[in-house]
């Protein structure tokens, strides 16, 4: 079983990195956390460290917020991803 | 006393007078200063039913106790009066070095009332004001009056001025400061056009004591690091725009007069792409750490052009346009003209409506490539501009026809852009803003863009959350710190308490200071009871309410009441959103409206 996640970036985000959004596999599993898809994230684009992604802690850094597929946002890195989510990489708001 | 002058200049046009006078300290504590303490002086001073365009409506210009402390965003001031747009309260913010150079006048805010006999020029010193003929400044635009006002003058001074578009009384025109910046919102620009003021100059030398200055250097200095660590990352990298390309994903960038929460064309006006093709400038407010405030080089002129996500959310794609160079060029002239861009790209974008509908005749035809030109007649009230002037509510009562069901307003003013049928909390906000449709007031998108709330349901939860949300940017405003900063703080109200404290020398807590907040909200809201404020005002624009977007997300007359109804009771208010006077009581508003319900 192939889990296929997305990973997009917009706005400030998306900066670093030319790419806007960035399809990956992690293989022989139904589903992951955030933390893992971030771990395989860091693996790709190694760039992004320290820029949007605490690689110490395998979180968005405090700038930033995520969220799966526009519905709902995460706090931390716990929440679970299904083949074919989308995890949504944006500016944490405060206002504009 | 420290953090203040203690007093207000009240100016009569009409009298050529002035003087000043003495405020006491326990108001000043109790409504702290920004839009709290012009709340109360427009409570005071402004007659019950008075034209907004009269002479008797006041224009209040206000500072803080922050202001002149030199710490990070504190160079602020709040422009109040009741709105030509509304009818309601309006108030207004800017950051520059003019809220510096108006204190140092000595008085912690600035009444104009009457109205001049003829064009005129304030200059404002600590020992005087003077009133001269601006017959030679009528018609240039802000940055040129600014100019020419700092050849005549001193190359240093500071100037609040309006361009054409509030001379010529545009209801939602502009008060233009310090090299482009502008109290955008509510119409201040035309309540001073109706004056026949166009421009004030401050400056002074008169600094207020500091109750414990090495304490405040510190606070200073840790306040610096703070403002530069990732709490602001956004505002640093790519200022406010960056918003669009995220409400795009999320489906909250209103497009094409609110008929779409998502943009097609979207891609040349991204900040990624804006960063990529184009040179961008970052700039600073006087005393500010930040420098959320961008000015993107323009390719076609090789002018700079500050733009900000409003701006280029009502001059793109709400107006269905996502042509750079006309979003670049037609916020340049908002800029010069004195025009508010969100009021403007509304009414254009209503307009273009009533072209595609057979409603007004087409004057001109619904093409991004006719944004300026519309513009342009706006601002000379020329053809179909002279209608577009007053805004889309006084527009499509003009027009009728149903117009008004693609007006997109809240008590007359218009809509930023949030999309309230994917923003639930700030729908709530929107309607029961005392000031109209606004985001600032509240912040209430914070809540939706977060885990705290499920943003797509419309639930009982919402009313506290803006409850609390209003409150919050109350003290933000009235203090005066700018939103931006707020992430910094881990604990808003104790660490604000401390630093009110540090500056005045007042055992305020943090307590206290949430209770200033609820009470400049429920002022606010007496003063638009005394104008006539009812229920129905607390609202949403038809199509708001009647039409899904097309992912389905919707948002019901029933949905919105049942939000509104909650709200007023985490005010403790009436069920008819009327302030009973136990709250008044308990929140010490000594001045008890008729209006008021017990
Ligand atoms: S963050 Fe932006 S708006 Fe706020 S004070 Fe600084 S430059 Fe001005």
């Amino acid at each position: 079983m192939t889990l296929s996640v997305t990973v997009e970036f917009h706005g400030v985000p998306a900066i670093p990195i030319k790419s806007k959004k960035l399809i990956f596999s992690c293989e022989q599993i139904k589903k992951a956390t955030v933390e893992e898809v971030i771990k395989k994230l860091l693996i790709i684009e190694p760039q992004l460290d320290g820029k949007v992604i605490d690689s110490d802690k395998n979180l968005l850094l405090s700038s930033y917020l995520g969220n799966i597929n526009g519905d709902k946002f995460i706090e931390g890195n716990l929440d679970e991803m299904k083949d074919g989510d989308s995890l949504i990489v944006i500016p944490r708001m405060a206002g504009g | 006393m420290n953090g203040y002058h203690g007093k207000v200049l009240v100016i009569d046009l009409g009298e050529k007078s002035w003087r000043h006078v003495a405020i006491p300290e326990n108001i000043l504590r109790s409504y702290i200063g920004g839009t709290g303490l012009s709340a109360w002086l427009l409570y005071q001073l402004c007659p019950e039913g008075a034209d907004p365009l009269g002479p008797d409506n006041p224009l209040i210009f206000s500072t803080s106790p922050l202001v002149d402390t030199k710490l990070t965003t504190s160079s602020k001031f709040a422009v109040t009066s009741k709105s030509p747009l509304t009818g309601y309260i309006g108030d207004s913010m800017s950051s520059s070095k003019i809220a510096v150079s108006m204190k140092r006048t000595g008085c912690d805010a600035v009444v104009l009332k009457g109205q001049a006999s003829n064009w005129t020029y304030l200059v404002v010193s600590d020992h005087n004001v003077d009133f001269r003929s601006a017959e030679d400044l009528v018609g240039l635009n802000s940055s040129d009056t600014e100019s020419k006002l700092r050849q005549m003058l001193e190359p240093g001074v500071s100037v609040a001025c309006i361009g054409p578009a509030g001379e010529s009384l545009v209801r939602y025109s502009t008060i233009s400061n310090d090299g482009g910046r502008q109290a955008g919102r509510t119409g201040t620009g035309a309540v001073m056009g109706s004056k026949n003021l166009k421009a004030i100059v401050f400056e002074g030398n008169k600094k207020v004591g500091i109750s414990d200055n090495k304490s405040l250097d510190a606070i200073r200095v840790d306040l610096i690091e703070k403002s530069l660590g990732s709490a602001t990352t956004k505002y640093r990298e790519t200022g406010t725009i960056a918003n669009a390309s995220v409400f795009d994903r999320l489906g909250s960038l209103p497009s094409n007069n609110f008929k779409n929460a998502s943009f097609k064309d979207l891609s040349q006006i991204t900040a990624e792409n804006i960063y990529q093709e184009t040179t961008v400038r970052s700039v600073h407010c006087a005393n500010c750490t930040i420098g959320c405030e961008k000015l993107i080089t323009d390719p076609g002129t090789g002018s700079e052009v500050r733009l900000e996500y409003q701006s280029l959310f009502a001059l793109g794609p709400l107006v269905g346009s996502g042509d750079r160079s006309i979003l670049l060029e037609s916020a340049k002239y908002c800029d010069e003209v004195g025009l508010d861009t969100v009021s403007a790209g509304a009414t254009i974008a209503w307009y273009f409506e009533c072209i595609d509908k057979g409603f007004l005749k087409d004057e001109f035809v619904h093409s991004s490539n006719k944004i300026l030109d519309i513009l342009r007649a706006i601002v000379s009230r020329k053809g179909i501009g002279d209608l577009l002037a007053e805004g889309t509510k006084f527009a499509s009562a003009t027009v009728k026809r149903g117009s008004s069901d693609f007006a997109m307003h809240v008590k007359g003013l218009e809509m930023p852009g949030y999309e309230p049928r994917t923003l639930k909390t700030m729908a709530l906000a929107l309607a029961v803003s005392t000031r109209g449709a606004c985001h600032n007031r509240s912040s209430a998108y914070e809540y939706d863009f977060s885990s705290v709330t499920d943003r797509f349901k419309a639930d009982t939860e919402k009313g506290d959350l803006v409850a609390k949300g209003e409150d919050y940017s109350a003290v933000m405003d009235s203090m005066i710190w700018c939103k931006f900063v707020r992430k910094v703080f881990s604990d808003f109200y104790v660490e604000s308490a401390e630093i009110l404290a540090t500056v005045t020398g007042w055992d305020i807590d943090a307590e206290e200071l949430e209770a200033c907040g609820e009470r400049i909200n429920n002022l606010k809201k007496m003063f638009n009871m005394r104008e006539g404020w009812v229920r129905m005002d607390d609202t949403l624009p038809h199509r708001v309410l009647n039409e899904s977007l097309e992912d389905g997300n919707s948002l019901s007359k029933e949905e919105l009441n049942l939000m509104i109804d909650a709200y007023y009771r985490a005010r403790n208010w009436n069920k008819d959103g009327t302030i009973p006077f136990k709250t008044l009581k308990r929140l010490n508003i000594d001045q008890v409206p008729d209006v008021v319900v017990s």
